[in-house]
């Protein structure tokens, strides 16, 4: 048999290794289990930023979107490819248990991947407002936010993070990171502003830009934003802590 | 003389190993470092020449423990089954008489009992067995990609894997519990690997480990071991039993090296024998090399003349 043909055949072989997933939508979507290629990449991206982590987010949503048999929806958001990653491990590697390491006492402990996946999907279901856009008002300025999307995320590593390279010797250039990675993390769940009859759509423009929006915007409407950041990232904070340990969702979570 | 050599899944019908042939495995692994592709076109050569015509195009895809286990029954048949070796601990040295059909049967089981097996996940089927010769010369980062040898999907549709850019296409697109299922085995195989020790059934040296690896490098040097003769003994002695005892360069090629080891000790004997005879401060060594005072035998054939 031809090389080509029997590549497409196993290709076509994987095509049909499905599982469904109930994503925040409260919709199920089927995945295609992964391949050796996508765990491999997974796998390379132990080599990362510890802060932005932007080549392990960046290879996980391309790893979803490859997977997702039809095809990737604008308004995934990041929580719906937590519930891919712990999902695909279970599916794709076959084991529903992983050994966790207490980062305080050292302990190993062995987690149920299941119990995880349906805590999250309990918290979820619990916090069902959290996954609507959000609105605050203040002083005629509408802002709208909401669970970063993957496309939204993608864009931002892309502008911003792709290429950045920091000397970490140069303490301002260090702090002048962090305050603009601070700031990201509120620009990317900011879906658009309003004042008055003017509506400025984010997506329409770069990071860079809509960072100089917000800086002008009053604390009070950022506080909101913030709030609701903390609110999302404890309800996955929660959902991954197990015996007071917290699961690292990274390439580590995909080394055999 | 044709004898058989009993594979795992054949067996190969053999003749005798020439001097000519000998020569040229010495010459294969001459040096600190023999060349891999020297060393693997000139044993391959060899073999085909030494088997039927039908068997000549198997010989290309005997795995790295058939290759070296034809060899090491073509050592036995033609020069014996052991081999004198010495070992080195805790600055002491002792002489060990390896016995190569131990080690025959040792590495024969172990092929036997791990390799060549079909693994199966869902319906796909994998072929795990330790690669060929030619396969090892070209390298990978993945050890696990060497020994994938053929891919079956329902029954049908079969892939044999030639190279190992092949077998990384092929193991990039396997569902990873499919890739699973190979590597576990062949982790399974490492474990294997590592209980192999051939000096496990000499008492005296149970604590030393001689183990094998399935690669060329492991093979040469087991090579180097087998047929631990130095190139320029072996021109020396050729050289002489032309010069003295008056043999034929092309008949000595053509006999066995057990006729070789024969005539060249008879070589010695007669030199020892003589040497005894005058009064003379040359010696003949173990190695078997002549004395370097030649002259003495040309000034007596001059005299005489």
């Amino acid at each position: 048999m031809e090389n080509k043909e029997f590549l497409s055949l196993l290709e076509s072989l994987s095509l049909k290794q499905t599982f469904e997933l109930k994503l925040t939508d409260d919709k199920n979507h089927t995945f295609c289990q992964l391949t050796t290629l996508q765990l491999k990449e997974l796998i390379k991206t132990i080599v990362d930023s510890p802060i932005t982590q932007v080549a392990f987010n960046n290879t996980c949503t391309n790893v979803m979107e490859q997977c997702l048999v039809s095809g990737m929806d604008p308004n995934i958001n990041i929580v719906d490819r937590l519930l891919f990653l712990i999902a695909t491990r279970i599916q794709s590697l076959g084991e529903e248990t992983y050994k966790a390491v207490n980062q305080e006492t050292g302990e190993e402990i062995t987690v149920s991947l299941a119990d995880v996946l349906k805590k999250l999907q309990t918290n979820i279901e619990k916090s069902k407002q959290l996954f609507e856009p959000q609105l605050v008002t203040l002083n005629d300025v509408t802002l709208v936010y909401g669970i970063p999307t993957l496309l939204n995320e993608k864009r931002l590593n892309q502008e911003v993070y792709d290429n950045l390279t920091i000397d970490s010797d140069n303490m301002d250039e260090v702090r002048d990171f962090l305050g603009k990675t601070f700031m990201h993390e509120i620009t990317k769940c900011i879906k658009s502003i309003s004042t008055n009859d003017t509506t400025m759509e984010f997506e329409l423009y770069t990071f860079d830009q809509r960072s100089e929006f917000i800086e002008k915007l009053p604390v009070g409407l950022i506080k909101s934003v913030i709030s609701f950041i903390e609110k999302y990232k404890s309800l996955i904070k929660e959902s991954l802590t197990v015996n007071d340990s917290q699961l690292s969702v990274d390439s580590s979570f995909f080394a055999l | 003389m044709n004898f058989p050599i009993k594979l795992k899944d054949k067996t190969v019908y053999c003749k005798e190993l020439s001097v000519k042939h000998y020569k040229e495995i010495l010459k294969a692994i001459y040096g600190d470092e023999p060349s891999e592709e020297v060393f693997v076109e000139t044993i391959t050569d060899i073999i085909k020449q030494l088997v039927n015509e039908d068997l000549k195009p198997v010989v290309d895809e005997l795995s790295i423990i058939d290759t070296f286990l034809v060899l090491l029954r073509l050592r036995i048949n033609s020069m014996g089954d052991t081999t004198t070796i010495i070992l080195k601990s805790n600055k002491k040295e002792a002489t060990l008489e390896l016995r190569l059909d131990w080690i025959e049967k040792e590495l024969s089981e172990f092929n036997n009992s791990i390799c060549n097996k079909t693994l199966e996940y869902e319906n796909i089927k994998f072929k795990f067995n330790a690669p060929s010769c030619k396969r090892l010369l070209s390298k990978t980062d993945t050890d696990y990609l060497y020994f994938l040898e053929e891919l079956h999907i329902s029954e049908e549709k079969s892939l044999k894997i030639k190279t190992n850019e092949e077998a990384k296409k092929v193991f990039d697109r396997l569902p990873i519990k499919g890739s699973i299922t190979f590597i576990k085995y062949f982790n399974e195989f490492l474990d294997k690997l590592q209980e192999i020790n051939f000096l496990k059934q000499y008492n005296s040296f149970s604590k030393e480990v001689l183990g094998f690896v399935p690669n060329i490098q492991s093979v040469i040097w087991f090579t180097k071991l087998i047929f631990n003769e130095s190139i320029e003994t072996f021109y020396n002695n050729i050289y002489y039993l032309c010069q003295i005892s008056h043999f034929n360069p092309e008949y000595i090629e053509s006999c066995t090296p057990g006729e070789y080891i024969f005539f060249s000790k008879k070589l010695e004997q007669t030199i020892a024998e003589r040497a005894a005879n005058r009064t003379s401060r040359n010696t003949v060594t173990n190695t078997g090399e002549l004395p370097t005072g030649l002259n003495e035998f040309v000034d007596k054939s001059t005299n005489n003349t």
